[in-house]
Order: structure tokens, then sequence, then C-alpha cells
């Protein structure tokens, strides 16, 4: 019976670091993938919030429009984001096309969860999204396909984070993340995957998946990271976050 | 002879067995014909069973409502119970039910219903705390399929009580669809509710909810009403009234930006919301851009919130989602006369040298809006 112990615990000891050496940290996706579609529909935001300038991520979803993280958009001390410039397929200092919004939309009103739960809470993501249009083409008329159906992430579908962290890499280069697990529901539409990391930097940016191979779709929009415990979370495209789009993102 | 009567027993006895037989095999028969009667059920007892079922579910609005509140109370509710019941009320005769409602509501009984404050498409809810809000806005909404009043006087008679400030929400809502035009009434409600100190210290789903009267009224004096939740403590209250802010600037921006500019002091500590509430102005409209100039000539304001106000001009934010009585934003594209009238102020500021300080802002202005 030690014996059986002693092996378990010399189990647990080998285990925990192949369990830690499980989660995904975010890395540089190289320039030729940076400019490969659909990837290259991703792109750097740069904008000014108040008296500071801030950096986000986000997706080019049609024509004339980027899907995004709301916080990226608007905050309650400073009110509406300005000057938010659209670096798609950024790769160090080259930008293939960079625009500036027009218009900005926050998926959300009164009640949302960041009004019921606290700016820590999970449940404030549950309605993190926001929209961007622009009068000129941020994807040169090409954007990236979008699907609401959780079960991409909650199955055993191919997942991929990406964005432009700026935590421990320059916030110019795209970066990737990929689960070795599934996502999981914390509270609404907000999911959590414990075998990755998002940087900061990354809000916004997309949670693609695989409906078969080569087809790759936007399932859900980066919004919240934690390095301890690892930990990432995603705002899916639900049912309401798919009217969102199809309705103020649709030209 | 012996032999001849004990054969013509047997004959008989034959005979009723026979006939026994016969007999027992046709009552199989009717009882398996009258099973194939009903194809959809597969157990020779479920025929009985549907039918005193279908004998005893009373489907009245009263029988509906009795059930429901039964399960409530006992918390026996299975998921999608209370839409079916949404549903069945509304598919009611529509007189029967909103009898049936008011009587329920004059009652005072409530129960949990496990949903949160849910506001859906045209200000109809999709979640309902408890039954008595559940009960309020199906009322609501039928009596305005009907064009009748009982909502209206339920709801009226409610706004004399501090039940709950869900209940209110939907009270306010009732009413506005009822009496859009009783905006004293209103606006004093809704100043109840948003002060009432109970409710503000712990606010619920339907406290956010009804701030949307206040944009419904288009009411700019809300702005005092607003602004202590902006500046206040409690994030979450922050973040509701800056909302309502910004959503009755969208709605009134002309009454907005006089009221802001009447009254200097307010949201003076949140220079770069305040900037956003001017930014909604239609500077086709010569009253509007009167109002703006006045802003930007006011020495009580930095450039910086200035500066803020004019790189909005060019990216308007706006919320979208459904609300209790106002509309959701439209999805179209800023009219092109908006960024030429733009360009037009921004010519004629530069030109005069009207705004010294913001020559740089005007520039930017100027360029972002030349195509």
């Amino acid at each position: 019976m030690k014996s059986l112990i002693k092996i378990t615990a010399a189990l647990l000891v080998l285990a925990a670091p192949m369990l830690a050496q499980d989660v995904s940290y975010p890395a540089p996706y190289g320039a030729t993938l940076t400019k490969t579609f659909p990837y290259s529909m991703i792109g750097q935001l740069i904008f000014a919030s108040g008296a500071n300038d801030y950096q986000g991520s986000g997706t080019v979803v049609q024509k004339h429009s980027v899907l995004t993280a709301a916080h990226n958009v608007w905050d309650s001390d400073n009110g509406w984001s300005f000057n938010v410039d659209f670096n798609r397929a950024r790769i160090g200092a080259e930008v293939t096309q960079k625009t500036t919004a027009s218009k900005l939309y926050v998926f959300g009103g009164y009640q949302s969860q960041a009004n019921r739960y606290g700016a820590d809470s999970a449940r404030t993501f549950a309605y993190d999204l926001g929209g961007l249009r622009f009068r000129t083409l941020p994807g040169a008329g090409s954007f990236a396909g979008w699907k609401s159906d959780v079960k991409l992430i909650t199955g055993d579908s191919y997942n991929i984070g990406l964005g432009y962290g700026a935590d421990t890499h320059s916030g110019d280069d795209l970066l990737f993340v990929e689960p070795s697990l599934s996502f999981y529901k914390t509270f609404s539409a907000f999911y959590e995957n414990d075998s990755l990391t998002f940087e900061g930097g990354m809000s916004g940016g997309p949670v693609f998946a695989e409906l078969k191979p080569g087809d790759l779709r936007i399932v859900g929009v980066i919004v919240a990271g934690s390095d301890t415990p690892p930990s990432g979370g995603i705002r899916a495209l639900t049912a309401n976050g798919a009217t969102f789009i199809s309705t103020y993102l649709s030209k | 002879m012996k032999n001849s009567r004990f054969a013509g027993l047997l004959t008989v006895v034959i005979l009723l067995f026979a006939v026994g037989f016969w007999l027992g095999k046709k009552r199989q028969q009717t009882t398996a014909g009258k099973i194939s009667d009903r194809p959809e059920t597969s157990a020779s007892t479920a025929p009985q069973a549907k039918s005193h079922t279908v004998a005893v579910l009373n489907h009245s609005p009263a029988a509906l409502l009795a059930r429901l509140f039964d399960k409530l109370r006992s918390g026996d509710i299975a998921p999608g119970e209370l839409d079916a019941f949404r549903r069945e009320l509304l598919d009611a005769d529509p007189a029967l039910a909103i009898v049936t409602m008011v009587k329920f509501l004059a009652t005072g009984q409530d129960a949990l219903t496990g949903e949160s404050f849910i506001v859906g498409k045209d200000g109809e809810l999709t979640g309902t705390p408890t039954m008595r809000a559940l009960m309020l806005d199906l009322l609501g909404r039928l009596c305005k399929q009907t064009r009748t009043d009982e909502a209206a006087t339920v709801s009226r008679a409610l706004l004399e009580k501090k039940t709950s400030a869900d209940e209110w929400a939907l009270a306010l809502r009732n009413v506005a669809w009822s009496t859009p035009n009783d905006r004293t009434f209103l606006a004093a409600k809704t100043r109840e509710l948003i002060h009432h100190e109970p409710w503000r210290q712990q606010p619920s789903g339907g406290y956010y909810e009804a701030f949307d009267v206040a944009v419904y009224l288009r009411d700019a004096s809300f702005v005092s009403d607003f602004s202590p939740l902006v500046q206040g403590e409690d994030k979450n209250l922050q973040r509701s009234a800056a909302v309502a802010l910004d959503r009755l600037a969208e709605m009134a921006p002309l009454d907005v930006m006089n009221y802001l500019n009447t009254n200097p002091a307010e949201l003076a500590a949140k220079p770069f919301l305040r900037a956003d509430y001017f930014s909604k102005a239609d500077l086709t409209q010569p009253p509007q851009r009167a109002a703006m100039e006045t802003y930007l000539a006011r020495p009580d304001v930095a450039n910086a919130e200035k500066s803020k106000m004019l790189a909005v001009l060019t990216s308007p934010g706006s919320f979208a989602s459904d609300t209790l009585l106002t509309t959701p934003p439209p999805a179209d594209d800023e009219p092109p006369q908006r960024a030429a009238s733009l360009h037009q102020a921004a010519t004629d500021w530069l030109k005069t040298n009207r705004f010294p300080t913001l020559t740089k802002p005007l520039l930017e202005l100027l360029s972002s809006t030349a195509q």
C-alpha cells in the first residue's frame, strides 16, 4: 500500500510540470501566416481614450466593418474612444493597410453585465462586443467569416486565438495561441479556457474554429486573460451576438 | 338413453364454450380496435390516461395562471415552462386574460421565477424575476394590442406605492405605452424611482432599465439626476447613468447641449464624458451649431475636453441594445450632410480664428471631413 502511494505521489510530481506545460502562451505567428487569409483580416487597434492612447485588436467581418471588444470602444470614465486606427496585418513596422473608424458601436445597454457584476467579474465580459465601421474598406474588400455556434468552442473543433499582444511582446506583431482543451461556459456568453492565456492588447482579437479543413470562422472575441492561474476568456458569438453583427456590422 | 342424454349435455357444454370463446375473441378485437384508433399512442393504457388528462386540463387564463403560480410556489417548474406560459396567455382570449391578470395583481401575491429582468425586442420582457413582474409585462403587452387601459390603470395605482423597482419599471412602460403624452407624471415617477434610496443602494435589473423612460421623454433636465450617479462611487451606477446620458444626448442633442451650457457645473468632474454629449450635434441645424459654439467658447472647459469632442464628431458612438421604450440606434451610415456640415463649420471657425486655442484639432477635423 505504501509503495502504491509512493508511486502515485511520484506520478503526480511528474505530471505537475507536464500539466503546466499544457498551457499555451501567446507566440508570434510569423510574417507569412499574418499575411495569409483569414489571418490577414486581423489588425491592431490604436485608439485614444481620455488623455491616453491604448492598443487592442479586431477583425474585418464585412467590407466596411470590424468586430472587436466593447472595452476598446467605450468606458464609463472616458466615454467613447477616438482616433481609432485599424492597422491590418501589421508585422513590426510594416502595416499592410491603415484605416480610421468613422462609427463605433457597443453591444449593450443600461444593464449590461458590467453594471450588474462589477468590472472584475467574469460576468462583466459576457456582453463585451464592440463594432467599428469605416468609410473606406479596412480589408480591401475582403473579410473573415463568422459563425454563431458555441459547440465549435466547447467540442472537439480546432480553435486558435489571435491578437496583437503588448505585455511581453512589442504589440506590433500578430500573436497566436492554441488551446489543448475545450472552452467551458462561465456565465451567459462568457467562456473560459484554462489551457491558454491571452496577453493585454489581444483584446478584441478573434477566436477561430475550423469547420472543415481550411474553413476557419470567427466564433468568439478575446475579452479577458489571466496568468495566475492561467486562463483566457472569450465572448462567444451566441445568437444575440450574431444579431448584433448582422444588424450593425453588415456592410 | 343415458348415452344420448350425456351426448346432448356434452353438445350444450361445447356450444356454450364455443359461444363464450367467440364472444371473448370479439371483445378482444373491439379493445384492439379502440387502441388502433389512436395511432399516436403506443401503450395500451395510454388512451385512457390521455383522454383523462384532456378532460381535466383547463386552458382558461385563470387556470393557466393558477397552475403556474402553484408551480412557482412549489419550485416545481421545468425549463421552458415560463416561456410556454407566456405564449399560451398571449394567445388566449385577450379580454379574459386581462381580467385574470388584473385580478391576480390585486391579490398582492407573488413568487420568484428564477429569471433575470431581461428586455427583448420592442420593450417586451424575455425574462421577469417575479410572477407579478411577469403579469405586469404581459398585461401591458396585451393592452397595447387591444388598445384598452387596464394596464395603465393598474400601473398608475402601483406607482403610488414603492413595491419594487422592477414593477415600477414595467408600470412606467405601461403608462407610457397607454398615455405617451403624460410627460409630467412619467418624469415625476421616474425621478422618484431613481432617487429612492433603498432601490439605489441595491439596484435591480428594472431599476437600470427604467433609465430609458428619461431617454424616451427626451427630457434634458434628467442630466441633473444622472450626473451625481455618473460621478458617484458605485461603478455599476456610473456606467448605467453614463449610458443613459449618452442615449439622451443622442435623442435630444440640442436640449442636452443647452442644459449643459446653462449648468456648467454638471459633469465638470467627467470632462471626457461631457465632451461626448456635445459630439451628438447635427451642425446642419443652426441652433445646434450655436450651442456647440457656446461650448467651444466656454472658459471653464479645458482644451483637452474640447479637442476630444471635436475628434469624436467624426466617429460618433452608439449603444446597441433592446430597451423598454426607445428604439435601438439606426444601423445606417452617417448622412453625407453631417460630414459636410462639420467641414463647413471647421472651415468657418479657422477662417475667422474664432477658437484660437483649438487650431490643431480643428485642422484635424477639417482633414478628416475633407472627403
